[in-house]
């Protein structure tokens, strides 16, 4: 007679900000399989673009979630722009760029705030949010938005910022790295972030890669991989390498993110030392896009792939989004099992989801 | 970005032998997807090894969907093998873990292929007369009309 237990975690739980559904099969206290479910929050976004104008769609894609919103928005943009044969002007590809890396590090913080809060560190929480905050701040003050930023369009950007205005942002992103070095010791040092998550929910270089891993869940294992590097924006002009570490456990995905912070305000001041002077926009009157392609981007969870087939209508004939969460689910089931019941929060929370962007 | 990542036709025989020897020569797969055209499923895969995308299509015959599966293969083919499934309504031969047209738990019926409609409920006799009313409303001239 089997001894296994089956235990239903979500779609409702205190660590999950977004529904996700696990049966987990408990041989005792140990995770024997996990078999995951979503579908909690499907809005049928894809479909939407094979009705809607596709001027109109970068502001659907953009809402596709709402912690990575820009990059959603920037990569239909950057895609139906390849499509249409435009090249928008270069001070808009380095706003972008900040933009993107600004999506990046509150994202981040947003995730690092989220598992100081499962690993029980309510202080920690706070702290990470707190600059958050600040971080959200500057968004504000350089978009008029908080969550959705609204500049990103086809052919461009819908506002230019002044050189003024930029000024005041590169002494705050010191500021709030200032207060961000702060607390990343704690992640990096502090036992109980340790206790929690080194040696907990490893996955090896080769599982990683023949699973499908992406963004720090691969990188956290030893894989240099970041889409980055195939310099779209203006990654091809920077000086970065992609952020790795070699454990493979909860612990080495934490400390990617956290170096990968540093890294963007890094990548962030080397926007704002080139930042070209000009216009933000180029007009698409009377473009239509035609062809197919595929395109991908980093978002803070990972490689993001947009497929785009247009036929020279006013709608797409297909938008399809393969989001980094979806591509973490047959990761994520292979690091549960064999785990301890009461370090799935943990584990689950390491691969970061998003459930929104999942769902589409 | 996009870099010159054509999709190349492939013939639904060659969907397994090619994934095998995309997985011999150490590719990753990155994605899975497909378009309902008028008389097939267009499956489209691609595999990157690098930085470089490799992509293939192939078509799977309405008559009989069946799209044999890569899970076997690459173990991560099942999260988009069983999407096929339920947006679809693909057959999946070998998926390694068959979620059986319920791994996206919607309220709207699946598959999803084809025109999807939404039902439209009655409205109630009392909420009939408020849109009438509204209409009314919006229908007159505002202060810029």
């Amino acid at each position: 007679m089997s001894n296994t237990t089956i235990v239903p975690f979500g779609p409702q739980h205190p660590v999950l900000p977004e529904p996700i559904h696990l049966d987990l099969e408990l041989d005792d206290e140990r995770v024997v399989q996990a078999l995951p479910s979503i579908g909690y929050v499907h809005r049928g976004l894809e479909l939407l673009a094979e009705r809607h104008d596709f001027i109109e769609m970068a502001n659907v894609a953009e809402r596709i979630c709402g912690i990575c919103s820009f990059i959603h928005g920037q990569g239909y943009c950057q895609g139906i722009e390849q499509l249409m044969g435009v090249e928008v002007p270069p001070r808009a590809v380095y706003l972008r760029t900040i933009w993107g890396e600004i999506s990046r590090i509150q994202s981040h913080l947003l995730w690092l705030g989220l598992s100081a809060d499962a690993l029980g560190y309510e202080s920690l929480f706070q702290h990470s949010w707190r600059i958050r905050e600040m971080l959200v701040d500057v968004i504000e003050e350089t978009t008029g938005g908080r969550v959705i930023f609204g500049v990103c369009k086809v052919g461009g950007l819908r506002k230019n910022v002044d050189d003024a205005v930029l000024k005041a942002v590169r002494g705050r992103m010191r500021d709030i790295q200032t207060a961000f070095n702060e607390i990343a010791d704690v992640f990096r040092q502090d036992p109980t972030v340790k206790k929690r998550t080194v040696g907990v929910g490893v996955l090896t270089a080769e599982d990683a890669h023949i699973l499908g891993a992406v963004g720090p869940v691969l990188r956290g294992s030893g894989v240099a991989h970041d889409t980055r590097k195939l310099g779209y924006a203006a990654f091809g002009e920077l000086d970065w390498e992609p952020v790795v570490e070699q454990e493979g456990d909860c612990y080495a995905r934490c400390i990617v993110r956290v170096r990968e912070i540093d890294q963007s305000f890094d990548i962030i001041a080397q926007c704002l030392d080139r930042m070209p002077a000009g216009e933000v926009e180029v007009s698409v009157k009377g473009k239509r896009p035609k062809g197919e392609a595929m395109f991908r981007l980093e978002q803070p969870r990972g490689e993001v792939c947009y497929y785009i087939s247009a036929d020279g209508k006013k709608n797409l004939a297909r938008f399809r989004v393969r989001t980094p969460t979806f591509a973490n689910i047959a990761p994520l089931v292979h690091m549960l099992k064999g785990c301890e019941l009461a370090d799935v929060p943990v584990i689950v929370l390491t691969i970061d989801p998003c459930v929104s962007c999942t769902e589409r | 970005m996009s870099l010159d990542e054509p999709f190349n036709d492939l013939p639904l025989a060659d969907w397994v032998p090619t994934a095998q020897r995309h997985r011999a020569d150490g590719y990753r797969l990155v994605q899975m997807t497909g378009t309902a055209r008028p008389d097939s499923f267009e499956i489209m895969i691609s595999y990157d090894k690098e930085y470089r995308c490799t992509n293939y299509r192939t078509q799977v015959p309405r008559d009989k969907p069946d799209l044999p599966s890569l899970s076997g293969i690459f173990p991560a083919a099942f999260t988009y093998e069983n999407e096929l499934k339920d947006l679809f309504g693909l057959e999946v031969p070998g998926l390694t873990l068959d979620y059986g047209g319920n791994f996206l738990r919607t309220k709207q019926k699946i598959p999803f292929s084809g025109s999807v409609t939404v039902k439209q409920e009655k409205a109630k006799p009392a909420a009939a007369r408020k849109d009438a009313a509204g209409a009314t409303a919006s229908d007159t001239p505002g202060p810029e009309g």
